[in-house]
């Protein structure tokens, strides 16, 4: 060994030569490395974007502006998505988010991250919107260029894309594409807390498509106990019905699932709580419904409502279609024209419907009136029901629904009677047709002896636009 | 029979030559120019063939029977120029030859230096790019050198054959790896100078080392005593794979006390080389000594530590390489303005050795040796389950799927997608980091989990291997060959996060495709940098081999004979439990297989006279399937291949050898078939049938298992070589093979998507019979001449001729799942002249390639300058290598519609050759 030293020492030349070797291996390795820090410059690109745009001559208009550009035409054919020519831009808050699967290559903004009023859909040729428009961030989108409508004609979800295309049914947007996203769909710095806008199923309109809402004391209906958000029977989409306890009936509601929601075999949960969705509209934009973000933003862990039992009660089960409306204790009055409020059976829903369509008649005024209700049995009185509209081409007292309450009403003199109007939710005439919506609880708890509830539609039967109908369901006052 | 016949031959050839008994020829041989000893010098006896080797101190002497008058000696080794010394040899006398001396071969660099596809370290799992090459470099034989160095950058296979067919050993001890039976060549890459002491035994001939496979067997020692006393520095420059490399080594040779060493180093470094940003990054260091004890017993360590990293380049479809060009690779994007790849394959694994050298007598050795090989294999890439597909060649992102718009060619959206592609198309690391970034962002509803990270496919061995190995010579025509050995294999198999690329939170450790939990145990687990992710198990192998051989050497006819038996055992132990796959199914130690495998070959050579040889050798192997074909779905679960068995390996080939002084050719005749094989792949698969699959999708993840293969190699090899001058060569070289699946295995398929218990989904039989198998072209050519100035300056050049190559073919398609609809039934619309249009393998087209090489030395008093350089490819002809189907349209329906589309949305995969390049090598020499 000592000998292999020394003879290693001999060769320290060699040595000498092979450090120096070394050493420029060091100085040498110019090679990419392992490090991916990011970069200071990330962003730079789209913030320097947003300072032109913001900076620039350009007009900022609000989200109701930008949708108020696109006019739903009932006639078929009638839609076009317009083009933006003008140097506009809008900004909101994003408010859905892709990340588990629910959305796919869209997003919406709301107006505001607290209490909004509109909402519109961006729609974008890009998987996992949310890792770049997170919930909450605030979002510019220079509008120039690009087009507002529809992604499927007369659904009613206005939505900015980036070219249109033209079919039998008419001219829809379609995506915008990568370019115009990182030219045009611009980021600020700000995210937002989203405080969702707290509401009831009653007060959704197409105009809350896009909202984040929270919904409180709501369930899934009792039939669902051990299903799955989604059903694998279906293809693409399921919709569960959430209900509310509201006096002696459920107001209802669908949250809709999609099946590349990575939460979609979660089983429901069983109790009652708050629930925070996105509303939005099926397929086919023929009825509102909620889409989660996730399920974290749900929470029933509460017990369950109980309806209560009511002092009057009428679901309209008991019908016979398409005739005048003859259940006994009701009364049935044409103040004004010859038409009668008839019974109405789609299966499986019966209602008493006031349509003027076609009756020749200038004017329809129409009461449907209660049987008598003792006040006197129960105190704390709640009265609930139900009103759906179709054909309602525009919100005007003209063709409108009123309800009213009268103690002193004698069973036969509706206009000799002291009629006390009441405020309800009624459906406008954005909302789909036949969807039944909510009342809200209308309070009667300082009445006593004999009350009786009207229903009184006014409509035309001349002019087109003042001919939509209304219908009425599941009327009940409930007392402690 | 066979008796009768040896002994006619021994009749024959006692009549034309005389030998004397007691006769010895003897002799030694030095440098040329430093007057040192040269140990490993090959001798042979030109008539008779026989052949010794000069020990340490450069002398040889013949055991045995010597022929009488006038020979010729052949003195050759690798690296110095072959001298032909005419002796005469007289009854009872001896022949005493010390001094001859043998020169450097100022072109020997071409051989160490020319970098082959093992530098470029393409043993990706693809089949297309296994190669062979490595393992014949060493060779003198004018075809298996031509397939060494030309024809290797086509993926020449030789005979059609992977590389798990040939065994690479150091020191007597395999380094083929058990999980896939290839060498891992960068192992050992960069050392050129201390790896050229190869021993190749090729195709079936016997191995003094081993059994070996059917093509052959590579030994490199690295004896620190077998090295050439002095020292060499090289520096090289290239476009092919590295930019630059320089390399050192030293030998001492045998010094005072009996001791021997050898240190050398190396470094391979470039940002790309042919391919876009496919960086390449390695260091080698190597040291040996050898103490020899006493005359008998000698004891060398060897240390080899080569760690290499190396950006990989994508296979790309025709209508990518149309938009960007052949060295296009979709694997990088610019970040900071540095080119940086997703994908980087990273090995390191140190190689200990302990040898012991013992002559027991001078007839005897037993050579005894304790391997010891660990470290890390990597292969990194970008997981991207919280975002959208990253590559930038994303068949959504192509025109190709504009232009496939159900509603009729979109060609405006074609047109910006190809503008974008043309434009950037590459990974846009900026987007990654910043979907991270934003990620991060806790304000509503807290961060969320990474939507990209950077991970590694890692394969953690431990390998320990010892065995031993006797050689002895019975008599002077029968010499013995015997080893035992025992090799055990720890394979730590596992993802692990290499980059959170921005993300503070962390991966979520779930299957985003389908939410199975990875690690079952610990649930949404959320898992960080150098943390464990998707996968984690171990693999155990242990073999036990033992092999035999006698040898026999008479003057008109060599033969041997060889046997062997290795027993094969196999576990998995899963260390995570997958949530598809519960309990045992995949966590803890599944079943242990035991396989059996025997080998037996025999073989003779017969010397008609001193110019005609005739070579004949057969054998029969059954071996012990590859770990990577042994388990189907190893990921996830511990389910093996069904009905696996040992693959049968039959082979058997003649040659006719003829040498005069001038003309050296070799004619050979193969035919080889391996039986029993299995194959596991995996792929995304789109357009199955059958109700198994989860949510009645057509699509999945898969692992693809064909089973019971047969594949039936049969062909012919031309080597030429004709010195027609003293200073010209003409070379010339050629293989016409036909390599073709020989039945219609089994294939079913497993994913943790399926619905069926154990996640899989028979499709029966695929009808492979008759499909060529890919990886290279069936048939090349080469002609080529080298012109050797006694100035010491030459130069050569060699055109090169490819065709019968084929792309890999997705076998689903193959499977009745091709015509049948979803319902189990045949499409109503099937038609089956053009089904079979459709499944037509596509054969490649044929091409030439021309390269250049010449160099020059200058000799400084005991100094070597030399330099070479050669040019690649001249004519810039650009070629397809091969290429495969992807696994996307498995059915008839969407084959048929894809076929029909302007372009092809999920058209083949191809590899490109390079164009022109160039490589430049400056060496000195002390």
């Amino acid at each position: 060994m000592k000998k292999l030293i020394l003879t290693l020492m001999k060769t320290n030349k060699i040595f000498t030569l092979f450090t120096i070797i070394a050493m420029s291996f060091a100085v040498t390795s110019c090679v990419q490395d392992d490090d991916y820090t990011v970069p200071s410059s990330l962003g730079d690109e789209e913030n320097a974007l947003l300072n032109d745009l913001l900076s620039g001559s350009a007009i900022e208009v609000t989200i109701d502006q930008v949708k108020a550009m696109y006019l739903v035409e009932f006639d078929p054919g009638d839609n076009a998505a317009v083009l933006i020519d003008e140097d506009i831009y809008v900004k909101g808050y994003v408010s859905s988010s892709d990340q588990t699967g629910n959305f796919f290559k869209e997003f919406y903004i709301q107006d505001s991250p607290t209490n909004p009023t509109g909402a519109i859909k961006i729609a974008i040729d890009q998987v996992d919107t949310y890792n770049q428009y997170n919930l909450g961030r605030e979002v510019y989108v220079n509008l120039n260029g690009l087009y507002v409508g529809e992604q499927r004609i007369e659904d009613g979800v206005i939505t900015i894309g980036g070219d249109s295309e033209t079919d039998q049914f008419g001219t829809t947007v379609v995506r915008l594409n990568e370019i115009q996203k990182s030219r045009q769909v611009l980021r600020s710095p700000t995210t937002e807390v989203m405080e969702p806008l707290v509401t009831t199923f009653s007060q959704l309109t197409a105009n809350s498509v896009g909202l984040l809402v929270s919904i409180e004391n709501v369930e899934f209906a009792d039939n669902l106990a051990g299903e799955a958000y989604f059903d694998p029977i279906q293809s693409f989409d399921t919709q569960r019905t959430l209900q509310a306890c509201e006096g002696a009936t459920y107001t209802t509601f669908n949250l809709e699932t999609s099946s590349f929601a990575n939460f979609k075999n979660n089983p429901l949960p069983l109790g009652n709580g708050t629930i925070t969705a996105v509303v939005n509209k099926t397929f086919d934009g023929s009825s509102l419904i909620l889409a989660l973000n996730s399920p974290d933003d749900v929470d029933m862990t509460n017990p369950r409502c109980a309806l209560l039992t009511p002092a009057f009660f009428e679901d309209f089960q008991d019908v016979q279609d398409n005739s005048n409306l003859d259940l006994p204790g009701w009364v049935n009055f044409a103040e004004v024209g010859g038409e009668l409020w008839t019974e109405q059976y789609f299966d499986p829903i019966g209602t008493a419907e006031f349509s003027s369509f076609s009756t020749g008649d200038s004017v329809n005024i129409g009461w449907l009136i209660s049987p008598g209700i003792d006040m006197d049995a129960q105190s704390g009185e709640i009265l609930n029901f139900k009103t759906a509209q179709h054909h309602l081409d525009v919100d005007s007292e003209d063709n409108g629904i009123k309800v009213f309450v009268s103690t002193d009403f004698d069973g036969t003199d509706v206009l000799g009677a002291t009629w006390e109007e009441k405020t309800a939710t009624f459906p406008t005439s954005s909302n789909s047709w036949y969807d039944l919506i909510g009342s809200g609880p209308i309070d009667l708890s300082s009445y006593t002896g004999t009350l009786y509830v009207a229903f009184r539609v006014t409509g035309s039967g001349t002019n087109t636009t003042l001919d939509g109908a209304f219908q009425i369901d599941d009327v009940s006052v409930v007392g402690l | 029979m066979k008796k009768s016949f040896f002994i006619l031959l021994f009749g024959i050839f006692t009549v034309l030559t005389s030998f004397a008994q007691d006769t010895i020829v003897k002799g030694s041989v030095l440098d040329g120019v430093t007057g040192e000893p040269i140990p490993d010098v090959t001798i042979t006896i030109e008539e008779t063939g026989q052949v010794v080797k000069t020990d340490v101190n450069g002398e040889f002497q013949f055991p045995g029977i010597v022929p009488l008058g006038e020979q010729v000696l052949k003195i050759e080794k690798d690296g110095f120029i072959t001298k032909r010394y005419p002796i005469v040899v007289n009854e009872g006398k001896t022949v005493d030859i010390s001094g001859m001396t043998l020169n450097i071969d100022v072109s020997d660099s071409v051989d160490l230096f020319t970098i082959s596809l093992t530098d470029d370290e393409l043993n990706d799992d693809t089949s297309a790019s296994d190669n062979i090459s490595g393992l014949l470099q060493s060779s003198q034989d004018i075809f298996q050198r031509t397939a060494a160095f030309e024809f290797s950058s086509s993926f020449f296979r030789v005979r059609g054959l992977d590389s798990d067919n040939g065994s690479v050993l150091i020191n007597g001890i395999e380094m083929n790896k058990i999980y896939n039976g290839r060498p891992q060549w960068s192992n050992w890459g960069g050392l050129n100078d201390v790896m050229r002491n190869q021993e190749l035994t090729s195709g079936l001939t016997p191995s003094a080392y081993n059994f070996g496979g059917i093509l052959g067997t590579s030994n490199i020692s690295t004896r620190a005593t077998a090295y050439r006393q002095g020292g060499r520095v090289t520096y090289s420059s290239s476009n092919r794979s590295y930019a630059n490399r320089i390399m050192a080594s030293y030998s001492s040779g045998l010094v005072e006390g009996g001791w021997a060493y050898t240190f050398s180093l190396g470094r391979r470094w470039g940002n790309e080389g042919f391919q876009d940003a496919s960086l390449y990054d390695s260091n080698s260091f190597f040291a040996s000594v050898e103490k020899k004890i006493n005359d008998k017993h000698s004891i060398n360590f060897t240390s080899i530590y080569a760690p290499n990293r190396r950006g990989k380049s994508s296979p790309n479809t025709q209508e990518v390489y149309d938009l960007k060009g052949i060295k296009y690779n979709e694997y990088w994007g610019y970040l900071d303005g540095e080119k940086r790849n997703s994908r980087i394959k990273e090995v390191e694994e140190p190689i200990l050795m302990l040898n012991h050298y013992w002559d027991i007598n001078s007839k005897t050795s037993l050579n005894t040796n304790v391997g010891y090989q660990f470290g890390k294999l990597g292969n990194s890439r970008l997981d991207y389950s919280g975002g959208g597909n990253p590559s930038p060649a994303y068949y959504q992102d192509l025109p190709s799927y504009y232009l496939a718009d159900d509603d009729g060619p979109d060609n405006a959206g074609a047109y910006i997608a190809e503008q974008n592609f043309i434009n950037d198309g590459q990974l846009d690391w900026e987007r990654i980091l910043d979907a991270n970034v934003t990620n991060n962002d806790p304000t509503n509803g807290g961060a969320s989990p990474a939507a990209y990270v950077l991970y590694e496919d890692r394969s953690d061995d431990k390998q320990l291997t010892i065995n031993s190995i006797l050689s002895s010579e019975i008599n002077e025509n029968i010499l013995l060959n015997a080893s035992v050995n025992y090799k055990r294999l720890k394979s730590e198999n596992f993802g692990e996060i290499i980059d959170l690329l921005g993300s503070n939170v962390g991966a979520l450790n779930v299957d985003s495709f389908d939410g199975f939990q990875y690690d079952a145990q610990n649930p949404d687990r959320i898992v960080g940098e150098g943390d464990k992710f998707r996968y984690n198990y171990n693999l155990f192998a242990n073999i036990i081999s033992g092999y035999a051989q006698g040898q026999f050497k008479y003057n008109k006819v060599d033969f041997y004979v060889s046997a062997s038996v290795t027993n094969t055992t196999y576990q998995r132990e899963g260390l995570w439990e997958h949530s598809r796959f519960a309990g045992e199914e995949s966590l803890g130690k599944g079943d242990e297989l035991t396989f059996t495998g025997i080998g037996a070959k025999g073989g003779f050579t017969y010397k008609i006279t001193g110019k005609h040889l005739i070579d004949v050798n057969a054998g029969y192997i059954t071996r012990a399937p590859s770990l990577r074909n042994t388990f189907s779905n190893s990921r996830e679960n511990s389910s093996v291949v069904r009905g696996i068995t040992e693959e049968k390996v039959s082979s058997i080939d003649a040659s006719y050898i003829f040498r005069s002084p001038i003309v050296k050719a070799k004619l050979t005749g193969y035919y080889s078939k391996i039986a029993d094989a299995n194959e596991v792949g995996f792929y995304y698969a789109d357009g199955l049938s059958g109700f198994d699959i989860e949510d009645n999708d057509t699509s999945a993840f898969v692992q693809e298992v064909l089973q019971g293969i047969d594949k039936k190699h049969i062909g012919v090899e031309l080597g030429i070589e004709a010195q027609v001058t003293p200073t010209i060569k003409l070379k010339g070289a050629a293989s016409v093979g036909q390599y073709t699946y020989d039945n219609n295995p089994n294939l079913y398929l497993t994913s943790a998507s399926f619905t069926s218990t154990d996640g899989s989904i028979s499709y029966g039989q695929a009808n492979l019979k008759d499909y060529k198998i890919a990886g290279g072209p069936q048939r090349a050519g080469s002609i080529g001449f080298e012109y050797r100035d006694p100035d010491y300056w030459w130069f050569g050049a060699t055109a090169n001729f490819f065709s019968n190559a084929y792309i890999d073919i997705n076998t689903l398609t193959r499977t009745e799942n091709f015509y049948l609809d979803a319902d189990g039934l045949p499409f109503n619309d099937y038609d089956e002249d053009i089904a079979t249009g459709l499944l037509k393998q596509e054969k490649i087209d044929d091409y030439m390639v021309v390269n250049l090489i010449g160099g020059k030395s200058w000799r400084i008093d005991d100094y070597y300058i030399g330099f070479f350089a050669s040019v690649g490819n001249i004519l810039d002809k650009q070629y397809k290598t091969g290429g495969f189907e992807q696994g996307r349209n498995a059915n008839y329906r969407e084959l048929r519609d894809d076929n029909s589309n302007p372009q092809r949305v999920f058209g083949p995969k191809y590899w490109y050759g390079r164009g022109t390049n160039y490589f430049v090598n400056v060496y000195f020499r002390f």
